[in-house]
């Protein structure tokens, strides 16, 4: 009888940790997708500022994580002060492409970026989840001033 | 044989000292080109982290530059004298300033990487003329999308004089240009001093000496030291540089020289010990067991009373078979001596001792009165008219009676053990005494501390009635009597030929007056019984 209850005492404390531990990543690691959301990755951004001459890159990162590096032609725009009031002088129509990026896939705040615009009515978004890191361990280059 | 052993294992000792030597000679070896391997390894890591910092550098100096509006207007708009003017003002850069790049050129190029600029450390540059890294371009060029926006170093030679270049895209995601950042490695490469410790040395593939440290040695003080070297080569396999770091293996020399010394110290120390053990181990078991062996057959060939003795060797297996073979042979040995001996000194017929056994006795007994004042008695009888017993009866039944009175004759003299005295001094034990058979029906005894006549008469008297009961044999009843002559020393005689004739002359007296027995002076003295 005591036996029967330990093993199942077990069973129910691993279920839990393994739930903790899924519901803990999640919050650390960014979405794969984001719905009405075009992601693109390095490669993609650049073919993208090829064709997208209007494109606006919007760099989500809070200004210590900018002097690292970033983007040329980025803005800065820290996830914390994006709303519809902020993005609205730099975007001016809802169908301006826009694409924001952060420091990489454990940086969530690209994502509350884009998620917000797509709620300000916004429709050309894109999303480059690879972010920073990414583009920097690829050689891509980037303005640190 | 200890010199034998002894050197066998010196010389042992010696080619295990070789060996060590050698083996010590060839580690010490490895252990350098290890070292010398190690190094090596470790210049080119460290030459390759140099130029990637370097690259890296150049490449923040480049993009830094193509941000700049001034520049970007210039490039876009393609106004060639512009552009030069640019990257002149460049040339004041932080970077360059705080010394971190030490830049010789820039220059620009169009997206068909065609030079549209460039501009040296002091002056401007207009026209065409290859002012950058060939091979950098060409690598360029063989690029398409996304790769184009990626950066491109490389290292070559320009005027003989070696640089190290880094393209960089010019006008942010969409390139309208490239621009070149090309610069002195050297004084990056001088920074491996410091970043590793060791001298370094920089020539060119000339053997040209372009930097030397402080700290490196003159030619003629450079052993103990460990030199490995680096050659720099462009992408197309030129070489260019070559770098060389200098390490002090004075203190592993050292370790190595003193290990050395302590295996040598240890192989003679052992060697040495093997060689005390090794003839400790022999003489105890082999050799001294043998001189046992030897001494004991010197002392038996310088006087054989000690054949029979047995020995015990000790020692090894071999040894101590040896020895019991040897005392197994004393044994045989002694007993065939007795043989002889008793051979030697025995009548065969009646088994008493024989006249050169009875002589030997004499003079023993003559010595035994010089040295401790021992007289003695000397008795000689003859059987009465032994002649007609054998001529009447045989040889064969003579023989028999002689061996018949021996008998008797020496129970007797057992018998008299103590003869008593009067006075109650017994005489006690008639040791030494003796009957023998000089030959023919003549016997002698000798009867030690006798010294008064008296007493050699006791004893002749008992001989005498000893022989008066008839001998029984093989069935004829013989009656045969004896005369006995004594002599006694030193009373009757100093030296023995006087002794002896004068107790035969007693005894002759004896027999022709049949009065059984008498001594020579006082042949008057006669007894009958």
């Amino acid at each position: 009888m005591l036996g029967t209850i330990n093993f199942r005492s077990a069973g129910l404390i691993v279920t839990l940790v393994a739930f903790a531990v899924a519901a803990r990543a999640e919050e650390t690691i960014a979405p794969e997708n984001i719905p009405g959301v075009t992601r693109v990755e390095a490669e993609g951004l650049l073919a993208l500022a090829e064709k997208t001459p209007r494109l606006v890159i919007i760099d989500s990162r809070i200004a210590m994580d900018r002097k690292q590096g970033y983007l040329d032609g980025s803005l800065s725009l820290p996830d914390t002060e994006t709303s519809c009031a902020t993005l609205a002088p730099l975007l001016v129509t809802k169908d301006r492409p826009v694409l924001f990026y952060c420091n990489g896939e454990k940086c969530g705040r690209s994502v509350v970026a884009v998620k917000i615009a797509k709620q300000c009515g916004y429709t050309r978004l894109y999303w480059y989840r690879g972010g920073f890191e990414d583009w920097k361990l690829k050689g891509f280059p980037y303005l640190k001033k | 044989m200890r010199f034998t052993l002894g050197a066998t294992i010196v010389l042992m000792g010696l080619l295990g000292l070789a060996l060590a030597l050698a083996t010590g000679e060839i580690y010490r070896h490895q252990t350098l080109e290890n070292q010398r391997t190690a190094l090596e390894e470790l210049v080119q890591i460290t030459v390759d982290r140099q130029l990637r910092d370097l690259e890296e550098r150049a490449r923040e100096l480049g993009l830094a530059l193509q941000s700049e509006s001034g520049f970007r207007r210039a490039l876009a708009s393609g106004k060639r004298g512009e552009l030069a003017d640019q990257l002149q003002s460049q040339f004041r850069q932080y970077f360059v300033t705080a010394g971190i790049i030490k830049l010789e050129r820039l220059v620009v190029y169009d997206t068909g990487h065609r030079a549209l600029g460039a501009a040296s450390a002091g002056s401007k540059i207009t026209g065409n003329h290859t002012a950058g890294c060939p091979t950098l371009i060409d690598q360029a060029r063989a690029r398409a999308g996304a790769e184009r926006m990626k950066p491109l170093s490389a290292l070559c030679l320009n005027n003989n004089q070696v640089r190290y270049s880094v393209l960089v895209p010019a006008g942010g995601l969409i390139p309208i240009g490239y621009l070149e950042v090309m610069s002195d490695p050297v004084p990056a490469l001088m920074r491996i001093e410091s970043r590793l410790g060791f001298p370094v040395r920089i020539r060119d593939s000339h053997d040209r000496r372009i930097f030397n440290s402080g700290a490196w040695p003159p030619p003629n003080a450079m052993h103990n030291t460990l030199v490995a070297e680096y050659v720099l080569a462009t992408a197309a396999g030129e070489p260019t540089l070559k770098i060389a770091v200098l390490r002090d293996v004075e203190v592993l020399q050292q370790g190595l020289a003193k290990t050395r010394w302590l295996v040598m110290v240890l192989a003679i120390a052992a060697t040495l010990l093997g060689v005390i053990l090794a003839l400790y181990i022999l003489e105890r078991t082999t050799l001294r067991p043998l001189n046992n062996l030897a001494l004991q057959l010197r002392r038996v060939g310088r006087n054989k009373d000690h054949l029979g003795e047995q020995v015990t060797t000790g020692g090894i297996a071999e040894i101590r078979e040896l020895g019991e073979d040897f005392n197994l042979m004393a044994r045989e040995l002694d007993r065939l001596y007795g043989s002889l001996e008793h051979l030697a000194f025995t009548d065969p017929l009646t088994n008493l001792p024989n006249r050169a056994r009875f002589h030997d006795t004499l003079e023993e007994s003559v010595r035994q009165y010089t040295l401790a004042h021992q007289p003695f008695a000397l008795l000689l009888t003859d059987l009465d008219r032994f002649k007609a017993v054998n001529d009447s009866l045989g040889h064969h039944i003579g023989d028999l009676l002689l061996q018949e009175v021996s008998t008797r004759l020496r129970s007797v003299l057992r018998e008299s053990d103590t003869v008593a005295r009067l006075d109650n001094e017994a005489i006690l034990g008639l040791e030494g005494k003796m009957v023998a058979r000089l030959g023919g029906d003549e016997f002698a005894a000798i009867l030690p501390r006798v010294s008064s006549i008296d007493d050699a008469s006791a004893v002749a008297r008992k001989l005498l009635l000893s022989m008066q009961e008839p001998f029984l044999i093989r069935g004829h009843a013989i009656s045969i009597g004896i005369s006995i002559g004594i002599a006694l020393y030193p009373l009757h005689g100093k030296d023995i030929d006087t002794l002896m004739q004068r107790a035969d002359a007693a005894m002759y007296f004896a027999k022709n007056n049949q009065c059984g027995l008498a001594f020579p002076n006082n042949m008057q003295q006669k007894e009958l019984i």
